[in-house]
């Protein structure tokens, strides 16, 4: 399995591609942006795309490109970061109970079933309402919100893979539990956890605009995608780049997130090496 | 002569291959079937004799397709068929019983309404006479309650029970032709027989014609009246099944009967045994079921009750007996994957019950296990090189490259030489992943392997060369071999000694001859009898036998121990123990 022959795959490439564009302009946007991302200028007001504004101005007259290029950066750090400690907690967590079995399991599946019944957005609001907005506020928030259903695929795939006679045949040959799940359980799952992730992406990105739609996320003046998204609807029918813009970066960074995902959950699976 | 019932003429069925090409797996194959009369497709598996049963319903997967040759059924061409007349054919002319009973039948639905349903579609009878006609089947079936079964649900029956009622959903409208793939192949040895019986009796009564598909020589020889034989979707010959199967003539044929298990290969060797290696002293393993409630107290269930036996330095023993007769579980007890709930098992003297993490961990390093399932018992996502060195993990003192050459090694032993170390387990048949497997289990040199069933997935010319592979490496490396049964061919051909389990207790056990030659126990006359063989019979021929030993009286005050209370072991020759109880 090597990772040469995964650039074969015209999904990965497209997907590779896409998401390499975002992560530049998230680079970009920390380093250098045409103007101030939150700079004012009410004489350029709602002014349509033109040679000095790119993608045109928004209600404040703040430069598009500008906060689109400052706000990759923060939508996707917020992204990555949900998905990642999600992913890595919900693992456990679910790998643990799944394969532990007993009370264990009984614990830790109430908890979670209790935090998935509630609906994830009420509990991030909730969580927001305390700790007030902040970057890491989003994150920790929805971290909790998402970690729960992560945990419960990988404890069901678990338990199937559990049942395989490659992990009886581990123990015949002496390995201690935490070995036989860490090498031959949890490789057999990443199939479903990568197929997850990359759906959690998605949702963490329009989550995280969600929030900051109802003023609970990144705290203004300084711009993510959601929020431009969220600020745009007032103007939609007058300057339709401030829905555009954001709108179109957001499906585009899923896009790429998804192919690149089915690319790699191909890739890991030797049964479609050939494929 | 009546017209045929069914009439296929040079039928041609193509694959697409992933490259986009297409690739004929049945061709030019022509054979009839007369009313009443039970025609059987043989071969091995990719022969193509499950795509013929299909496409005669117009069943094929999605990736196959007709590409010539003539299905006349009644008269009526099929391969031309529209879709509405073929939904009026399926069902009410043609009858399909499949391998897998467990999920044949809609387990949310009773039995009783699955059966009326196609009565009442087709036949367009009233409710009263389409009730009427699926309880004299289901009697016809010898379900012992009918109107009992006629309201539960599938789940309430075992496996030979569910492929009876199946039987009788699919007869009950008295079809022109059964198409039977495989009916028996997931049942009992005793139970199978039960099953064919009925079949064969009922179907003959009906006047159906029937289309066996079927692997298994032994049955087929005992139940069909005529014979094709199917290689690389081709037929090799056809035939009356005595002449076909008793007097072949095809080099194919002949090789495949030659596959058979036959008593005088290996096994039957008392003089092999040395001291003993393995002593199992009144053991019994319980379950829990998981109550209902978790406030309920978990019910128990003995696997296991009460079984004594040794194994010697060098012998194979063979334990054999149905599912659920707990051979399983005493393997798995062997290998610490279950732990006994009574009694001891002893290695080379030791208590194993009582064995520290580490003493468990040098005792893994002398016993392994042989999984049934090539398609489960290999991790994917390793090369087979990874799966035979994890094998020499726990031995102390080897660097990783040595355990990569030793692993080669291995599977250059077992017949997978050269680059076969960096394939993936996908890439390999259900042979060559079991040589993985046996590779896997030796690396280490154990002095005891167990093997649940290593040769029950594999095709008779398959399991040939693992049988045979198993008895070199025993020659060559001298581990004793525990080899876990329900095909008593098999257990003929390699086992010294042999041991027959009936609902957690052994019933009987001794030398091979002792037990195939003298059994004393009813069960095991009665699995004796419901495994028909093909032998040689003196030149080039072959005869049908069937295992008819007259029963020996149990000894004065006793009878056949057969459940209930603990039985009293009665040696009745050296070596040969067979359970009693007091009358």
């Amino acid at each position: 399995m090597s990772w040469r022959s995964l650039w074969r795959r015209p999904n990965a490439i497209v997907g590779g591609l896409l998401l390499l564009v975002m992560i530049g302009a998230a680079i970009v946007g920390v380093l250098y942006t045409p103007y101030d991302p939150v700079a004012n200028d009410l004489a350029t007001r709602l002014k349509p795309p033109s040679p000095a504004h790119w993608l045109g101005t928004d209600e404040w007259g703040r430069d598009v490109l500008s906060r689109l290029l400052f706000g990759a950066g923060v939508s996707m750090t917020i992204s990555s970061f949900t998905v990642l400690a999600a992913v890595a907690v919900g693992t456990l967590l679910g790998a643990a109970a799944g394969y532990f079995g007993g009370w264990f399991e009984r614990v830790a599946m109430a908890l979670l079933d209790a935090l998935l019944a509630f609906p994830s957005l009420i509990m991030a609001l909730g969580m927001m309402a305390v700790f007030g907005p902040s970057r890491t506020g989003v994150i920790a928030a929805l971290t909790l919100a998402y970690m729960p259903s992560v945990a419960r695929v990988v404890r069901g795939s678990v338990l199937s893979v559990r049942e395989k006679e490659y992990v009886e045949a581990s123990r015949v040959m002496g390995n201690s539990e935490p070995f036989t799940m860490f090498r031959h359980v949890l490789p057999n799952c990443v199939a479903p956890i990568i197929v997850l992730a990359t759906a959690l992406f998605g949702w963490a990105l329009l989550a995280e605009s969600a929030l900051s739609f109802l003023g609970l996320g990144v705290p203004p003046p300084a711009s993510s995608w959601g929020g431009m998204l969220s600020d745009s609807r007032n103007y939609v029918g007058q300057a339709p780049w401030l829905a555009l813009v954001p709108g179109i970066s957001i499906s585009l960074t899923l896009l790429g997130i998804n192919l690149f995902g089915d690319a790699l959950r191909d890739q890991f699976d030797p049964r479609m090496k050939n494929l | 002569m009546n017209a045929p019932t069914l009439s296929i003429e040079g039928l041609a069925v193509a694959v697409r291959t992933p490259e986009g090409g297409a690739r004929r797996v049945v061709d030019d194959v022509s054979f009839d079937i007369a009313p009443g009369k039970m025609v059987a497709l043989v071969g091995e598996s990719g022969s193509g004799k499950t795509m013929i049963g299909r496409s005669v319903l117009k069943l094929l997967p999605p990736v196959a397709r007709t590409e010539a040759g003539r299905i006349l059924f009644k008269g009526t061409e099929l391969v031309a068929a529209s879709d509405a007349q073929m939904r009026r054919v399926r069902g009410r002319e043609i009858g399909m019983v499949f391998q897998e009973p467990m999920v044949s039948l809609n387990p949310a639905l009773t039995v009783g309404f699955q059966m009326m349903e196609a009565l009442r579609l087709h036949h367009r009878v009233t409710e009263a006479e389409a009730r009427r006609q699926a309880l004299e089947m289901l009697e016809r079936v010898k379900i012992v309650d009918p109107h009992g079964c006629f309201r539960a649900y599938p789940h309430q029956y075992s496996g030979g029970m569910r492929q009876r009622i199946m039987l009788a959903s699919v007869l009950v409208m008295r079809p022109a032709l059964l198409i039977a793939d495989e009916p028996t192949t997931a049942l009992d040895a005793i139970i199978q027989k039960e099953v064919m019986d009925i079949m064969s009796e009922l179907t003959r009564d009906i006047g159906t014609a029937v289309l066996l598909v079927s692997h298994d020589l032994g049955m087929v020889a005992s139940y069909a009246d005529e014979v094709v034989m199917l290689r690389h979707g081709k037929v090799v010959e056809k035939g009356a099944t005595q002449e076909i199967l008793l007097a072949p003539r095809h080099e194919y044929t002949r090789m495949l009967l030659e596959s058979l298990p036959t008593r005088a290969v290996s096994g039957g060797r008392p003089e092999v045994a040395g001291d003993n290696l393995v002593e199992v002293d009144k053991v019994s393993v319980e379950f829990r079921k998981k109550p209902r409630f978790f406030w309920q107290r978990s019910e128990r269930f003995r696997a296991v009750d009460g079984a004594s036996l040794t194994l010697r330095k060098g012998e194979t023993l063979a334990l054999v007996g149905e599912s659920g007769s707990g051979k399983t579980t005493i393997g798995r007890a062997l290998v610490r994957l279950v732990e006994e709930s009574d009694g001891r098992i002893r290695f080379e003297g030791r208590e194993v019950t009582a064995f520290d993490a580490r003493s468990l961990a040098a005792y893994r390093l002398q016993t392994q296990m042989v999984f049934q399932d090539p398609f489960s018992s290999l991790d994917p996502r390793m090369t087979l090189a990874a799966i035979v060195a994890e094998g020499l993990r726990t031995l102390p003192g080897l660097s990783r490259a040595e355990r990569d050459t030793r692993a080669r090694a291995m599977l250059a032993e077992v017949g997978l030489p050269g680059d076969y170390g960096d394939r993936n387990p996908h890439e390999l048949s259900g042979g060559q992943r079991q040589r993985v497997s046996i590779a896997r289990a030796i690396v280490a040199t154990p002095k005891l392997l167990v093997a649940d069933e290593p040769v029950s997935a594999l095709d008779v010319t398959v399991q040939k060369q693992i049988l045979t592979l198993f008895s070199a490496l025993q020659a060559k490396f001298g581990f004793s071999y525990l080899f876990i049964s329900h095909d008593l061919g098999v257990v003929e051909q390699i086992a010294d000694r042999v041991v027959v389990m009936y609902r957690g207790h052994i019933v009987e056990q001794g030398t091979r001859d002792q037990v195939y030659d003298s059994p004393h126990h009813p069960y095991t006359l009665r699995l004796l009898a419901a495994t028909p063989r093909i032998a040689r019979a003196g030149g080039s021929g072959y005869r049908l036998v069937r295992h008819e030993a007259a029963q020996a009286a149990a000894p004065q005050g006793f009878d056949y121990f057969s459940g209930g209370g603990a039985p009293v072991m009665h040696e009745v020759a050296p070596g040969h123990i067979v359970a009693l109880k007091a009358a």
